[in-house]
């Protein structure tokens, strides 16, 4: 419910739809019947954040429970949040429209580094002090998720728990305790120290650390009981966990405004630059049916007249041929149409992709990451240059006239031949395009080249490489540019000052927490928009707290350096980190995961499976 | 193919929803409740729900009409009972009849609107509607580009009554509406403003109808 004061100044803000809950399958609660709150928070836009599947199961998960209510809360945009401020509205939940400072938990998704600045502007704005030592109290609990904390150790100032891993079971874990802590009245550190021994909970404010004379961590030493390492939490049986067969449906537009149905977690190509694909392990997959049921159940109660297969690589699904049979049953009757994301070119298929789609046609987006296949090998892409120019020649025949290609530069051991050769693949795409003898008469193609700068990220073979300085990125983009050759390709390019940050604050350890802090109360805090990234600003605050942040991105680390996430434990070893990096540098290749198991040691977490080995297993037995 | 008129409420937190929000909300709206609905034939066929009007972002109304093509024997009952039973907050279903005018006729549109009063506000509203002179700035088409036009609210307005009533001015008026003139109760506020030199504190503004050119109901 809306406060009086809120009305008053919806109105003079932007799209006020934003701040008014209310939506469709949004949850009410008898506030006096439930014994915990929770503010789910996302530290970005209500378009941004309400496009997130994590938040939707969450939501459902905790509403489940009759004695917990999960409530919203996103940043609002700068134009709310100067009414909010200049009209003492502290921020509320979107369903209650109360104050989350009153709540027992408030939880935010640490999605990307980018948004840590919001976080802290949502605790100012909501009345909380945002280091957690000046918040003594035991309620409200600031608790963080999301694949940031992996290395959430820039936060950890600020956040009381974290919980790496899936939050499925560790969520309801965590409620329950906290009912017990509270019905006892006990203090916040006594109820830290109890959630330390929840497997899957890291508490920061635990671990001392301590650093060498060079900067770089000596050691992190766990205290009062907490243990040595933090071993992020799996579901190990998807097919029976808990999935909400209604989402709520935003009353104004999101970024993706759609249903999302999970096919599987993990990712069998390991990519070395990908984060996702190592945290996320181990491959667990669903049935086709339990996610036939899903799509449906939520396209019923949605109304949404399409549905994403979401998954880090969704065609290594090894079901998805039966799931999109059964799916078609009812989706070409019902005119919903199947996305599938994450294509990738080795095993893309025109007609298919056709056949998902009955109405709209976008531009196919592959990502090749690199121009040459010695980079591409580094990086253990494995996708071959004719494997992408086939799938743009299929896309082509089929009456496609756009093609996106993601890239990235400044990946390790690249040189300006390997840029170079990005054009010329750009340019073998175009020439793809006219050599189709049946391309639609009076049709241009547009082949547009994505570059990302490479940021090395914790948990990856790369995460001891260097990230190319701003000047190094600056002249690749330029000699990038001066390579193409045709005015059929268009470029578009990352900023490289928000790459060298992200850089900075993914691989940075606890000491940063002050740099955030004041890069905050300098005026950072939605880092993620150009309108309010401001590099000066975080430079100054780096300066002004006595930090190079170089030392955290442009840096070689040798392999037997202490990491500031080291006592955290994501199931894929650090021997299996080393020796995938040392493979990259040089140049060799590792088969994904249904072609030879590489030991990367994930499926530990998960009692020695991993769906990766049973369904190839099953698949040479003819069982699958 | 028959077409249908779908009458809805939009009222409470559904005012922050902007016309394509309805849209959006009505679409989703009709496919849970399982209408059959008439789709276009052709290269990209889709289904034909459309409301007569837009209205304005933070105005309620009591009957939004919305004109939606169906297939199957659904009667309007049937319709009726399915969509009431789906609609998000706010957005409720008045009526479903067969559909008979269509949006061109539509020529006024009928608004409440509710201010905190002030000594003297009444009477000076009514001046500045009397006056027959309350400029305004609006952005309208310049052949394919939008500008900026001075329109003078007057000559849009069938009528107005100003009533004091228990702390608050209630303005009732008839403006002009639709795709060839077009008043906007907002901007009308924003003029009166203007020309009274007060600052409006507007509680509300309710569409309660639309009406053909001969001020009978569209």
């Amino acid at each position: 419910m809306l406060s009086k004061k809120v009305e008053d100044v919806l109105l003079s803000v932007q799209k006020p739809g934003r701040y008014t809950g209310g939506e469709l399958n949004s949850v009410m609660k008898d506030k006096s019947k439930v014994d915990i709150r929770y503010a789910f928070c996302f530290p970005d836009t209500y378009e941004v954040g309400m496009s997130h599947l994590g938040i939707k199961i969450l939501y459902s998960l905790v509403n489940a429970r009759e004695d917990a209510w999960c409530e919203r809360v996103f940043a609002p945009w700068a134009d709310m949040e100067e009414k909010m401020r200049e009209n003492g509205i502290p921020l509320y939940a979107l369903e209650s429209g109360d104050a989350i400072a009153d709540f027992d938990i408030i939880g935010f998704t640490l999605q990307y580094e980018m948004s840590y600045t919001a976080v802290l502007n949502m605790l100012d704005l909501a009345g909380l002090p945002v280091r957690s030592s000046e918040r003594t109290a035991l309620a409200p609990l600031v608790i963080a998720g999301g694949p940031c904390v992996c290395n959430g150790e820039p936060m950890a100032e600020f956040i009381d728990l974290m919980l790496p891993g899936e939050g499925e079971e560790v969520t309801n874990d965590l409620i329950d305790l906290l009912k017990e802590h509270k019905k006892k009245g006990s203090s916040k550190q006594e109820f830290l120290r109890a959630a330390a021994q929840i497997p899957g909970v890291y508490v920061p404010s635990l671990y001392d650390v301590t650093y060498n004379a060079d900067g770089t961590v000596q050691r992190i030493t766990p205290k009062d009981g907490a243990p040595e390492r933090v071993t992020k939490r799996i579901v190990s049986d998807l097919d029976h966990v808990f999935f909400p067969a209604d989402f709520i449906v935003p009353s104004i537009e999101i970024i993706h405004d759609r249903a999302v149905a999970e096919v599987f977690r993990g990712c069998i190509r390991g990519c070395r630059f990908c984060q996702a694909g190592y945290i996320y392990r181990p491959i667990r997959e669903k049935h086709a049916d339990v996610v036939n049921r899903d799509c449906k159940a939520i396209c019923d109660s949605t109304g949404y007249d399409e549905v994403s297969l979401c998954s880090l690589s969704t065609s290594d699904y090894t079901e998805l041929e039966p799931l999109l049979n059964a799916m078609l049953d009812w989706t070409e009757q019902e005119r919903v149409n199947i996305a599938l994301p994450s294509q990738r070119a080795d095993r893309f298929s025109a007609e298919l992709t056709q056949r998902l789609s009955s109405v709209r046609r976008s531009g196919l987006t592959f990502a090749p990451e690199a121009g040459t296949q010695r980079l591409r090998d580094v990086i253990n892409k494995n996708i071959t240059e004719d494997e992408i120019l086939r799938a743009c020649r299929q896309a082509f025949e089929a009456g496609w006239t756009s093609v996106k290609l993601y890239f990235m530069l400044g990946l390790p051991t690249e040189t300006d031949e390997d840029i170079v050769a990005i054009a010329q693949m750009a340019q073998k795409v175009v020439d793809e395009f006219y050599h189709n003898p049946n391309k639609p008469k009076g049709k241009s193609v547009s082949v547009n080249i994505s570059v990302a700068p490479f940021v090395p990220k914790p948990f990856t073979p790369f995460q001891w490489a260097a990230q190319n300085s701003k000047e190094e990125l600056l002249r690749k983009q330029q000699l990038l540019i001066s390579s193409f050759t045709s005015k059929k390709i268009s470029l578009s390019r990352h900023d490289t000052d928000v790459s060298f940050l992200e850089g900075v604050l993914a691989r940075g350890d606890r000491r940063l927490s002050a740099v955030i802090e004041t890069a905050w109360r300098r005026g950072c805090k939605l880092d993620s928009w150009s309108e309010f990234f401001s590099i000066d600003t975080w430079l100054e605050s780096f300066a002004a707290c006595g930090f190079d942040p170089a030392f955290y991105a442009n840096r070689v680390r040798e392999v037997e350096e202490m990491l500031p996430w080291d006592h955290l434990d994501y199931g894929v070893t650090k021997a299996h980190l080393a020796r995938e990096y040392q493979k990259a540098r040089e140049g060799v290749t590792t088969p994904h995961c249904r072609v030879h198991c590489a030991g990367c040691g994930a499926n530990k977490l998960n009692g020695g499976e991993c769906d990766a080995l049973y369904k190839s297993y099953a698949r040479q037995k003819g069982q699958s | 193919m028959r077409s249908i008129r779908v009458t809805l409420a939009k009222k409470g937190r559904a005012k922050y929803l902007s016309h394509l929000d309805m849209q959006r909300c009505m679409m989703r709206a009709v496919r849970r409740a399982g209408i059959e609905l008439w789709y276009t034939e052709g290269f990209n066929p889709h289904p034909y729900v459309t409301f007569a009007l837009p209205l304005p972002l933070g105005v309620e109304s009591e009957g939004e009409p919305v004109e939606i093509r169906l297939e199957g024997d659904a009667t309007n009952e049937d319709v009726f009972r399915a969509l009431s039973a789906v609609m998000p907050e706010g957005i409720e279903v008045v009526s479903v009849q067969d559909s008979t005018a269509k949006p061109n006729e539509i020529a006024f549109a009928q608004y409440q609107i509710v201010l905190q009063n002030a000594p003297g506000l009444a009477d000076a509203i009514r001046q500045a509607l009397a006056s027959g002179d309350l400029p305004a700035e609006k952005l309208g088409k310049a052949g394919r580009k939008k500008a900026l036009k001075q329109i003078n609210c007057c000559d849009l307005i069938g009528s107005a009554a100003v009533e004091e009533t228990n702390g608050a001015v209630e303005i009732n008026a008839v403006l002009a509406a639709g795709s060839q003139q077009n008043l906007s109760p907002l901007l009308l506020l924003d003029a009166l403003s203007a020309k009274t030199g007060e600052e409006l504190k507007c509680l509300s503004v309710m569409r309660k109808g639309l009406l053909k050119s001969d001020y009978k109901k569209f």
